[in-house]
């Protein structure tokens, strides 16, 4: 577990690693024609004396008649943010704050570009 | 213990195909000693359904020896206070329903984890730690359990695993 202060965490970039499609999302067309939902996970890193992990799962949907990226849980993560007086934030609490990190991130973009380069590089779907 | 190495087996070696070294059709490892405890689920006819097996740290544990870049380059645990949970499965093979690749999103692989956890608290862990991979810890969280990681997750074999901390007092225990 990595303890620090939310100032000495945002002094750090924080970088995209990894992402992913879950299996029930990776034939879409099976809905062709209706709205449907993406889901999958990324992971993000941050390279300081000892790597920071922050991983959550996201999903692509549509939200009020627009299609958006949403983180749909709270990090998964060893980071634990301390406050001023070094104490740790109780662990929900936590997370809470980590997800406020997480959701300053251009992160769609990220995990779009990583999906598009697996696509790519994936055979084409046959019924 | 047959029937437990036997499940194993089955689970781990024939449906997962974990390169394990076995005796027959009977999985073990060098961490089957005489202080491993085990937890066992088992159905009405009394055939194994699920099992989880903890080991203390204090003595030589999986993560330690065979993952320990998994820590994030920290101490790795060594105290009467954490514990490791391994070979965790609730695959019930006699059940028409569902895979028997589900490792938690049965009741059965819930109830199997609470209860592991119950017991290693009274063994005296504070926390118990395991290696997952990140559909695994996925699961955890949509079952509620609190987890921490201990690292990054890291591709091994082609699979990406990280060692997760997990609280033996969960507050949804409290609900």
């Amino acid at each position: 577990m990595i303890r620090l202060t939310l100032e000495e965490l945002l002094s750090n970039p924080i970088e995209h690693y990894l992402s992913g499609l879950d299996k029930s999302s990776q034939h879409p067309r099976l809905a062709c024609g209706r709205p449907t939902t993406i889901s999958g996970y990324t992971e993000w890193l941050c390279w300081a004396a000892q790597p920071m992990s922050l991983g959550w799962d996201w999903q692509l949907g549509v939200v009020d008649q627009r299609v958006r990226w949403q983180r749909t849980e709270l990090p998964r993560t060893n980071v634990q943010i301390i406050n001023s007086a070094g104490v740790d934030l109780p662990w929900v609490q936590n997370l809470h704050c980590l997800a406020t990190v997480v959701d300053s991130l251009a992160w769609p973009s990220a995990v779009r570009a990583q999906l598009a380069s697996h696509q790519s590089n994936s055979p084409p779907y046959q019924s | 213990m047959a029937d437990m190495a036997r499940y194993r087996h089955r689970v781990f070696v024939e449906k997962l195909g974990w390169p394990l070294r076995c005796e027959g059709e009977l999985e073990y490892d060098e961490f089957d000693r005489d202080d491993t405890v085990y937890v066992l689920a088992q159905d009405e006819e009394g055939d194994v359904v699920g099992t989880a097996r903890l080991l203390p740290t204090t003595r030589p544990y999986l993560l330690a020896k065979a993952f320990p870049a998994l820590w994030g380059g920290a101490d790795l645990p060594c105290s009467p206070e954490v514990w490791e949970l391994s070979r965790f499965a609730a695959a019930d093979f006699g059940s028409s329903k569902g895979s028997p690749l589900a490792q938690f999103s049965s009741r059965a692989a819930i109830d199997l984890l609470r209860e592991s956890i119950r017991l290693s608290a009274l063994l005296g862990a504070k926390k118990i730690v395991t290696v997952s991979p990140l559909g695994v810890e996925r699961l955890l969280r949509a079952a509620n359990f609190e987890s921490q990681r201990a690292g990054p997750p890291i591709s091994v074999g082609g699979q990406l695993l990280c060692a997760c901390l997990i609280p033996t007092v969960q507050a949804h225990f409290a609900a």
